[in-house]
């Protein structure tokens, strides 16, 4: 089903980019209004948002996320590397300043956009497919698979990337009855432990988004509250570009709070 | 087994005092450093320029770079964002009764090989055992249990099928190991090696690309030769080249195993000693400014971000945290490639802690390999020990769950299972720690992989160069480290 869905037309450059974040109600709650006033007075643009709000008096319990790109320029160049980190605040769970957080549970979602002349709109989102691949990726970050994947870089076990070359998605059952039974031989000698407290569900949600993560190539996710990534080198078709960055924490009490920013690249 | 006699392959180390008094600026402060006055080699002091060094990572390799760059009259400073030294050398007293003790990480050394690490283990005097845990063993295959004897009779049964080998494999066999087989094709392309660390432009290139079951087939291999030694699917550069490191260190042939008495983490333990307060531990590196005349760290303490320049770097960081460091400028593509695609190894290692030898009773071993997904091997450890109770060591893949392994090993052991008197059981994940993420690196030996790797992943930019197990030439954990270790003092030295 689809949710009602609040819209933001930004300026970049000379072309004109519509989000789409979709909340479950559309009303004008302090909460979306101060969204759009951070939104607007922020340069580099920022937005905040919680996917699970359902009404303005739970936004206490939303964990508060600081996205912060060092050496913030606004505008970067092709190429270059950026080191970020994600503050995390949740009433429950405690502060990353006191390494009270769960880095396993931090994310940062990369999204990379051409810049054209022509108005680009980001597709609306079904929610529910969005919440089912939420759920894969959530419970990946409650497993132990970012201990060994990653996914563009290789780490002990194969990339996302990797696995989405090689599998598609009649795969999932297989790929599914892997990760919990556990799999060796099948990359080098490396060996996958066993994941036997997933349901069949459970790891088939988590195969679903491993393989729809590591076909995209214009977006990167990494785990932690610091890191560095490196922005693509100059496209041919494009001069200009912007990448999204989303930092997510989901508390032990099942909210989530993100925070974005925008970074412009020429 | 008794302590072997040191004095077989001890050599008196020349020793000096040098007692000297180094100022360091840090963040606007200034420590004093006061330098060992033993075990520094008067010989080894540098003949150039005086340098400032900082060290990043104090695993085994920034250890023994950073000693043997105060051995060379060096300024020297180590950032570890761990709160201990030693990284993956870590050895297990805690928690275990009696004195006994287990290595979590790196666990053994050979001789002949580790040459640099022999090395340290004369300096420091430390005694070292013997360690016979690859003897012995039962494998369980398909559910059955296998001794040597039995896996050797399968293997030749399987060779027969094969049609057997032919007359030049017959007779190298007299003389040689099994496993041994594919030097019989390999060893006559050594020749044109000068430079263990330098397997292009000697004529081989083109076998980057080249299947050595090609080499084996050129070479005149039987069918039951190619069927045993494979090789599709690996570089025959790649195989040439790490076959005649092996030969030319001698462990090609055969070779012992040893440990050291009491843990291998007491051989990072004196490194760490005699570095004293240069190492400066729970410090993350952050950012790297490359300069032309020097370099600039970012790193953090306690939540607070300072800076130290120095003339060089010699980072000895896996590239699993060099993955979350800014450098500027930017590395070539070549160096980024590594960072992103080397792989380590990741291992649970759990440690038991038993009643007795229960095994004695069943008959049987404790060198056992289950292949289960839980449980890999096992074997004793610390079995110098005055006790009745015993250490076990297992090896399961990063991320099992302990108690899993223990549960596969009641009902897989070979023997009776009421007769297990398992009383304790410690873990340490890698694949779980956030400083030391993985063991050893993976080779880079598929077809037309050596070229992305090597020699990049040792190659010094600017100010930096690259030290770790990762960058030698071999993955053998402690070899590797205390190998690129002195290959980064000597190229900070000479610079």
């Amino acid at each position: 089903m689809k949710y009602p869905s609040l819209f933001f037309t930004i300026a970049v450059g000379s072309a004109l980019i519509t989000f789409n974040l979709p909340f479950k109600d559309k009303a004008k709650s302090p909460f979306e209004k101060d969204l759009v006033l951070r939104l607007l007075s922020i340069d580099p643009l920022k937005i905040i948002g919680n996917k699970n709000i359902s009404n303005p008096s739970q936004k206490d319990s939303v964990p508060q996320i600081e996205l912060v790109v060092h050496d913030d320029k606004g505008t970067y160049s092709w190429g270059t590397q950026i080191r970020y980190t994600i503050k995390v605040s949740d009433k429950i769970d405690g502060d990353s300043k006191y390494g009270e957080i769960n880095s396993n549970a931090v994310l940062l979602e990369i999204e990379y956009y051409p810049v054209t002349t022509e108005k680009q709109t980001r597709n609306n989102t079904d929610i529910s497919e969005e919440a089912s691949q939420q759920n894969g990726i959530i419970l990946m970050q409650r497993s132990t698979c970012f201990r060994c994947h990653a996914d563009k870089a290789r780490l002990a076990g194969p990339s996302f990337s990797e696995i989405a070359k090689k599998y598609n998605k009649s795969d999932i059952k297989a790929l599914a009855q892997s990760i919990s039974e556990g799999s060796s031989g099948v990359w080098g000698s490396s060996v996958m432990a066993a994941n036997k407290n997933l349901t069949d569900k459970e790891s088939e949600q988590m195969a679903a988004y491993i393989l729809e993560q590591g076909e995209k190539r214009n977006k990167w996710i990494l785990i932690g509250l610091e890191g560095t990534f490196r922005i693509m080198k100059k496209p041919e078709n494009s001069a200009k570009g912007i990448y999204v960055l989303t930092a997510s924490y989901t508390s032990t009490s099942q909210m989530r709070g993100e925070e974005s920013i925008i970074l412009r690249i020429e | 087994m008794g302590q072997i006699e040191r004095r077989d392959f001890i050599k008196k180390a020349v020793v000096g005092s040098i007692g000297t008094i180094l100022p360091y600026g840090v963040d606007n402060e200034v420590f004093d450093v006061k330098l060992p006055p033993e075990n520094h080699d008067k010989t080894q002091i540098t003949a150039g320029k005086k340098k400032k060094v900082i060290v990043g990572g104090a695993g085994i390799s920034g250890l023994s770079c950073a000693y043997e760059l105060i051995k060379k009259g060096h300024e020297v400073i180590v950032l570890d964002a761990s709160g201990r030294y030693g990284g993956a050398v870590l050895s297990v007293h805690d928690g275990l009764a009696d004195g006994l003790y287990a290595d979590f990480g790196a666990e053994n050394f050979t001789r002949p090989g580790y040459k640099n690490y022999w090395k340290y283990i004369e300096e420091f005097n430390l005694p070292v055992l013997p360690y016979f845990h690859r003897e012995n063993r039962l494998t369980r295959i398909d559910n059955i249990w296998y001794t040597d004897e039995m896996q050797k009779e399968k293997y030749e049964q399987r060779i027969k099928q094969l049609g057997g080998f032919n007359k030049s494999e017959s007779r190298y066999l007299e003389s040689n190991p099994s496993s041994n087989l594919e030097m019989l094709y390999l060893k006559p392309y050594f020749d044109k090696f000068s430079d263990e660390y330098q397997p292009f432009g000697i004529g081989y290139d083109h076998l980057e690309k080249v299947p050595v079951s090609e080499i084996y087939k050129k070479g005149g291999a039987s069918n039951a030769a190619s069927s045993i030694l494979g090789g599709n699917n690996t570089s025959a550069l790649y195989a040439i080249w790490q076959a005649y490191i092996r030969h030319k260190r001698g462990y090609d042939d055969d070779f012992e195993l040893f440990h050291i008495k009491g843990g291998n983490q007491r051989l990072t333990n004196e490194l760490g000693s005699r570095l004293g307060t240069r190492i400066k531990l729970g410090c993350k590196i952050l950012e790297i400014k490359n300069g032309e005349t020097g370099v600039t760290v970012k790193y953090r303490e306690f939540g607070k971000e300072k800076e130290i320049s120095a003339d060089y770097l010699a980072c000895c960081l896996r590239t699993t945290a060099l993955r979350t460091i800014k450098i500027t400028p930017q590395l070539p593509d070549e160096k980024i490639f590594i960072f992103d695609n080397l792989a380590y190894d990741q291992t649970t290692r759990i440690v038991f802690q038993a009643r007795s030898k229960f095994w004695l009773k069943d008959n049987t071993t404790i060198n056992l390999t289950f292949n289960h997904p839980a449980l890999r091997t096992i074997w004793e450890v610390a079995d110098e020990v005055d006790t009745k109770r015993v250490s076990l060591m297992a090896k399961a893949p990063g991320g099992t769950n302990p108690l899993r392994t223990l549960e596969a090993f009641r009902e897989l052991y070979p023997g009776n299972r009421s007769n297990i008197d398992i009383e304790q059981v410690l873990v340490k994940d890698w694949s779980a720690d956030e400083f030391v993420n993985g063991c050893e690196r993976h080779g880079f030996g598929g077809l037309g992989e050596l070229s992305k790797f090597w020699p990049h992943i040792m190659t010094p930019h600017g100010r930096i160069h690259f030290g770790g197990a990762h960058t030698d030439n071999r993955s053998w954990g402690m070899e590797a480290a205390t190998n690129s270790a002195n290959r980064v003092a000597l190229e900070i030295d000479q610079a």
